[in-house]
């Protein structure tokens, strides 16, 4: 597989290649000028009224938290799709995860944060610092409480991402890092503590491809995995837009729907979920653990929705109150 | 899609990556080797593998209960099944192997399940799930054995990446380098197990095809022959320490140079061994067993399979009374295929 993914990006661009191969260094800032790619959700940087966090009492209620681009944390009550707060104290917030106390984690990919808020609250509890890299997406293992962070190389495409586990979600992190996931973008555990970690790298501005790394609960292996791709292509050649677990399965998130994994001994992908219109990274609902999510949320475009779960198909709620481009979505239990 | 921007990227770098990076693999052994890669009898004819590509899936009655399980290895289907004991019934099927063989379990229950063309061995938890994966890079990793007393790891390679003699490697616990260890006489390496004082018990053949039981003593850096006397052995089969004696307990699937298993009892005295006692096993039906590559003792038991390409009844697994062997008294026939490693995990009812 590899010497047929190395033969087709050669065969794309074979007279360039022989110009500057062993030349050019696999990274830094020699050769030629490089141009500089957006990072993820730029638009955060037109946002220039920062107002203040607020939030209305959300005791015993169910909440969803959603991340805009305009830097702007919304917080809904999950059921009554009302906005109860915002969140404010972001320069680029992105992907989010919450714990089994329904604490959320909001990574900042700008600032290199990862913020923890207690359910409901309206200031962070504490700030991690991940400054050293991008971070973008972030899940907690529910036997654990490790907290897992998927990081962007910091200052552009040139820098190594990596996967970052903070045990028990405190102290110094462990990272796990990659040539292939050169730039993690989405991460997930399954209800045992194991996880699935994704990445991509960029062979040319025209072509990428995904990877994926496992690491079991006990052994704590970092491994590239292969997830049978949906077409036949033999491997993806699209990034993905998330990770998660629904309960029974692994779940990748494509445009329009989620492709369902069993990971053991090797990857099968055992089906699929379509989920119309999803484009940003699907959060599950999930009130029984031991069973299988009943709802899903995703979004684009300015929207958030709903569907059943897995019955899929068109969503049936649509959420648009307060939104702007959004992006990172968890969902926060009862309190 | 919102990243499409993230395309745009200069081919150069990653072009130079390409062309730059690189690694070395070892040449692949030939059509020829890769056919005595099997720890039965039957390598080399029988059909061609016909591999479940289905997902894992194991019975919600394993989590719940604490089940004593019988995993099988089945290299026709490249599964793993985990049987109930004593019922036999299927409780899971784990797939994604390329050709599973001997298997052995430490003593949470645990299994090792060795890939002989993936060349990894696997740990999975009494639930059947991935817990470990260690990576082979000496050998054809073929059966394993593990040690209570150091947490070792052996694991039997039935011969070298280039096709040459076998060998033992030896995990240390949560280590990912083995120690590889030889006996010069010795050229393919099939079952092992441990003695109560981190002494590693392994057969193999000679060379020219001939029988061989050799030891590893603890500490030791390399192993011996151990000579045989009082029966002929003439392909091996399992090794293992008895539950309920200081017998060494050796397979032979061609007992009495037939298409029969039985099991030997033997007693170990330095680099010498004398057969004291011999175990016959038969088929539900009756008549002599086909092949039981690999058995595992306990309980006054003895649970495998029958790998039955002798005629025309299908494959077995099965438990046999220990040590009078005959007819099992259990037995599902529904299930394997090609049977070849087993392990038991969990503790008996």
């Amino acid at each position: 597989m590899r010497a047929s993914r190395w033969a087709y990006a050669l065969g794309y661009f074979v007279i360039v290649a022989l110009l500057v191969a062993c030349v050019a260094p696999p990274s830094g800032t020699g050769g030629a000028a490089v141009p500089y790619v957006a990072a993820p959700n730029a638009a955060a940087a037109r946002r220039t009224l920062r107002p203040h966090s607020w939030m209305k009492l959300a005791v015993n209620q169910e909440l969803l938290y959603v991340s805009n681009a305009n830097g702007i944390v919304n917080v809904y009550r999950y059921w009554q799709r009302d906005l109860v707060g915002e969140l404010t104290d972001f320069t680029q917030p992105e992907g989010e995860c919450a714990d089994a106390k329904g604490d959320v984690y909001i990574t900042d990919y700008s600032t290199g944060d990862i913020d923890e808020y207690a359910h409901g609250g309206k200031t962070a509890l504490r700030v991690i610092d991940e400054s050293g890299y991008n971070p973008y997406a972030c899940a907690i293992d529910p036997k654990t409480g490790d907290l897992a962070v998927a990081n962007y190389g910091k200052g552009g495409y040139y820098t190594q991402g990596s996967l970052a586990i903070y045990a028990h979600a405190k102290g110094n992190p462990t990272y796990y890092s990659s040539k292939d996931l050169y730039h993690m973008n989405g991460v997930a555990y399954d209800n045992y503590g194991d996880l699935l970690a994704t990445g991509f790298y960029l062979y040319s501005d025209e072509y990428l491809e995904t990877y994926f790394a496992y690491v079991p609960a006990k052994s704590k292996d970092f491994q590239e995995i292969s997830l049978p791709p949906p077409d036949s292509s033999g491997w993806y050649e699209t990034e993905v837009s998330g990770l998660g677990w629904d309960g029974e399965y692994w779940t990748v998130d494509l445009y329009d729907a989620v492709y369902q994994y069993s990971i053991n001994i090797k990857p099968e992908l055992v089906g699929s979920v379509k989920l119309d219109a999803a484009e940003i990274p699907v959060a599950f609902y999930n009130p029984n653990p031991k069973k299988q999510a009943t709802q899903a949320v995703s979004g684009s475009g300015n929207d958030v929705y709903y569907w059943k779960y897995p019955a899929g198909g068109e969503p049936y709620v649509t959420l648009t109150h307060g939104l702007d481009k959004p992006f990172g979505i968890a969902i926060s239990g009862r309190k | 899609m919102r990243r499409a921007v993230m395309m745009r990227f200069a081919a150069l770098a990653a072009l130079a990556l390409a062309a730059c990076a690189g690694g070395t693999t070892p040449a692949p052994i030939g059509p020829a080797a890769l056919a005595r890669l099997s720890t039965s009898v039957a390598a080399g004819w029988p059909a061609a593998p016909h591999p479940d590509r289905g997902p894992t899936w194991i019975s919600p009655e394993v989590e719940a209960k604490k089940t004593q399980l019988l995993f099988v290895s089945d290299s026709y289907a490249d599964v793993v099944y985990m049987y109930a004991v004593p019922s036999l019934k299927v409780m899971g099927t784990i797939t994604g192997f390329q050709q599973p063989q001997g298997e052995c379990s430490d003593s949470k229950g645990d299994v090792w399940i060795t890939d002989t063309n993936a060349q990894k061995i696997y740990e999975v938890s009494h639930a059947g799930r991935l817990l470990n994966t260690l990576s082979d890079g000496d050998g054809y990793p073929v059966a394993c054995a593990w040690d209570a007393k150091s947490g070792n790891l052996a694991v039997m390679n039935i011969f070298n990446l280039l096709g040459e003699h076998g060998e033992v490697i030896v995990y240390p616990p949560g280590s990912k380098q083995p120690t590889t260890y030889v006996n010069s006489h010795q050229y393919y390496y099939d079952f092992g197990g441990y003695d109560g004082s981190g002494d590693l018990l392994f057969d193999g053949r000679s060379e020219g095809g001939a029988f061989m039981l050799s030891e590893l003593p603890a500490g030791a850096k390399s192993a011996e022959t151990i000579k045989v006397s009082g029966a002929r052995i003439y392909f091996p089969g399992m090794v293992q320490m008895s539950t309920a004696s200081s017998d060494v307990l050796v397979g032979d699937q061609e007992c009495g140079n037939a298409s029969a298993a039985c099991i030997y009892q033997l007693t170990v005295s330095g680099t010498t061994a004398k057969v004291t006692g011999t175990a016959k096993l038969e088929s539900g039906m009756g008549g002599a067993v086909c092949d039981l590559v690999q058995g595992v003792e306990a309980n006054g038991e003895i649970a495998g399979s029958d790998w039955e390409f002798c005629g025309y009844t299908p494959s077995t697994t099965d438990l046999w009374a220990y040590p009078s062997g005959g007819k099992p008294s259990a037995e599902n026939d529904s299930t394997d295929t090609q049977p070849v490693g087993t392990a038991l995990s969990g503790e008996a009812k």
